[in-house]
């Protein structure tokens, strides 16, 4: 008899639920519901006066061009040298060759043009891999550059660099969230410098700023739900072993 | 007798069971794809106060102010801004996407004040997903064509942060980081995109077109016709030369065609900082204000 009970209140629920979901179903599928919301744009819509129209939106300020640290990159090259050497003359068997930043002499890659790299007025950086030294192509516009490769099947790759950013002021509400980004920034060990990753529809990227110029490595993967792109660990160990294509520049 | 009788209320009960799992499981499929919620359309912000009252004065007894009565009124010249075809360019604020669509970005920031509209034609910015033809439309009551002529009208509406299946920082919940731009029509290679500053064309595979300036501003044009592009890789580019026609090529690497409307979706990186000293962030930014103000300087010829 109390099965009885338990198994009518069961499908009185199941009903009740049933009965719901066949109501939103229907609200949603209904054509007018589409209709209404196409009145609703067009009543919250905003036309722009003809003759003396207001600003639109917030003009971002000024850019400015950072001065480049070609001390500390250089620096850095010597660091992860010496973590090399330590890791050949340890005594322990089988240690992992360090991450870091290493020279990389941009003739020794078959695809990219040296005039390219010496016209580069920042440090010209690109992830190691015996894939992405094939297929590695740069192209520079002096103050900023990027590199292209494919790095695995199904994924490709691009680094950008520049030493330009543009001062956006106030961003009103966006202004929490992207300080909430910064905060939320780790360190990327091959260069010590944090970085944060996003994704999108169209591209993993990884972001962080050295040498005072912004970089961004963007991955490109053929499903969006691969684990390569959909997960960070593939992009910073992309990033965490980047080559460094003009050690001899600087001296501005 | 009785056993019979028994039998068939059993039946009953076994088939009225039946009928109501069917109609559980019926209703929780639509439910689900429906995102578990009703819409509501219309949760956005209204900027009524924004709305310029285009609507010629009435005097008192229905005429237009300063029309003798008697003699044919001459439609009143248009107060706002419109196309070539003469429609009436309108746009909902940043941040304010259709309904069960996502969250949204509000970023008013007009990065480039000098570039160019990114296409030759008049465009319509909404959702390639959530409107007519899209693969999400029906959340929204929105079943039918891409080639739906309500999608290739004002008002243009933002999908920057669109809901997709990836979640990162910028978009709570996953995100479509870049526009979809509709071109004139729905006919695919037939409407030009062209490039919004001086560059170089950086990246051209796959579905993708990339092209970078100077100052390190990345813009990616996404679903052209690919084998009819008008630039090459390593390719120097002026403010306004064609790139190629907007289509819906979008290709695995190995070649594999993945099913797309026709549209262009833009993106654009930034590196940017608040403040002249801070370190900069390097990443994709909302367009959806600096594609307006671009806009509303191409239909005033400027």
């Amino acid at each position: 008899m109390i099965c009885m009970k338990y198994a009518a209140t069961a499908l009185l629920g199941a009903a009740v639920y049933g009965a719901a979901a066949f109501v939103a179903f229907a609200q949603t599928n209904d054509p007018e519901t589409g209709d209404r919301i196409q009145e609703e744009l067009a009543e919250r819509a905003v036309t722009r006066p003809l003759l003396k129209a207001p600003p639109l939106g917030q003009p971002a300020g000024e850019i400015v061009e950072d001065k480049i640290n070609w001390t500390e990159m250089r620096t850095e090259l010597a660091l992860t040298q010496r973590r090399e050497i330590a890791a050949r003359q340890s005594t322990t068997a089988a240690l992992p060759r360090p991450s870091g930043m290493r020279a990389a002499a941009a003739e020794t890659f078959k695809n990219v043009a040296l005039r390219e790299v010496n016209v580069t007025r920042l440090p010209v950086l690109a992830p190691e891999g015996a894939r992405v030294a094939q297929t590695l192509k740069v192209y520079s516009l002096g103050d900023s550059y990027s590199a292209t490769a494919e790095v695995e099947n199904g994924v490709s790759m691009r680094m950008s660099g520049t030493r330009k950013k543009i001062v956006i002021g106030d961003v009103k509400s966006a202004r929490a969230r992207l300080s909430a980004m910064r905060d939320n920034r780790k360190t990327l060990g091959s260069v010590s410098a944090p970085y944060f990753v996003a994704r999108s529809e169209s591209s993993t990227d990884l972001t962080f700023a050295k040498f005072g110029a912004g970089y961004v490595l963007s991955i490109m993967c053929d499903d969006p739900a691969d684990a390569r792109c959909a997960e960070d660990d593939f992009i910073t160990n992309l990033a965490s072993n980047l080559i460094l294509m003009n050690p001899e520049a600087g001296g501005e | 007798m009785d056993r019979s009788r028994f039998a068939q209320r059993g039946n009953a009960a076994g088939w009225l069971l039946v009928i109501i799992l069917l109609a559980i499981i019926i209703g929780g499929y639509f439910w689900t794809q429906n995102g578990g919620s009703i819409p509501v359309p219309g949760s956005g912000d209204a900027p009524a106060d924004e709305a310029p009252d285009s609507d010629p004065p009435i005097d008192d007894d229905g005429g237009f102010e300063g029309e003798p009565d008697d003699e044919p009124v001459e439609p009143a010249e248009p107060e706002v801004l419109t196309d070539i075809d003469g429609k009436v360019f309108s746009y909902l604020p940043v941040g304010d996407l259709l309904p069960n669509s996502g969250p949204g970005f509000v970023d008013e920031t007009v990065y480039r004040s000098d570039i160019l509209f990114p296409t030759e034609d008049p465009v319509f910015l909404n959702s390639q997903v959530y409107r007519y033809g899209g693969g999400m439309g029906s959340v929204n009551g929105m079943n039918g064509s891409q080639c739906d002529g309500r999608n290739y009208d004002y008002p243009w509406q933002d999908t920057f942060c669109e809901h997709r299946d990836r979640n990162q920082p910028l978009c709570p919940g996953g995100g479509h980081e870049g526009l979809d731009i509709r071109p004139h029509t729905c006919n695919k290679n037939a409407h030009w995109a062209v490039a919004v500053e001086d560059g170089r064309v950086i990246d051209v595979r796959r579905h993708w077109v990339t092209i970078q300036t100077a100052d390190g501003t990345i813009y990616n044009y996404l679903h052209l016709n690919m084998s009819d592009l008008s630039v090459a890789e390593g390719q120097e580019i002026r403010k306004g030369d064609r790139i190629g026609k907007i289509s819906n090529d979008f290709f695995k690497s190995d070649g594999t065609s993945v099913p797309t409307t026709t549209h262009l979706h833009f993106e654009m990186y930034e590196n940017y900082v608040a403040a002249p000293g801070d370190d900069p962030l390097f990443t994709k930014v909302n367009p959806y204000m600096t594609l307006v103000s671009a806009y509303d300087r191409k239909l005033r010829g400027e």
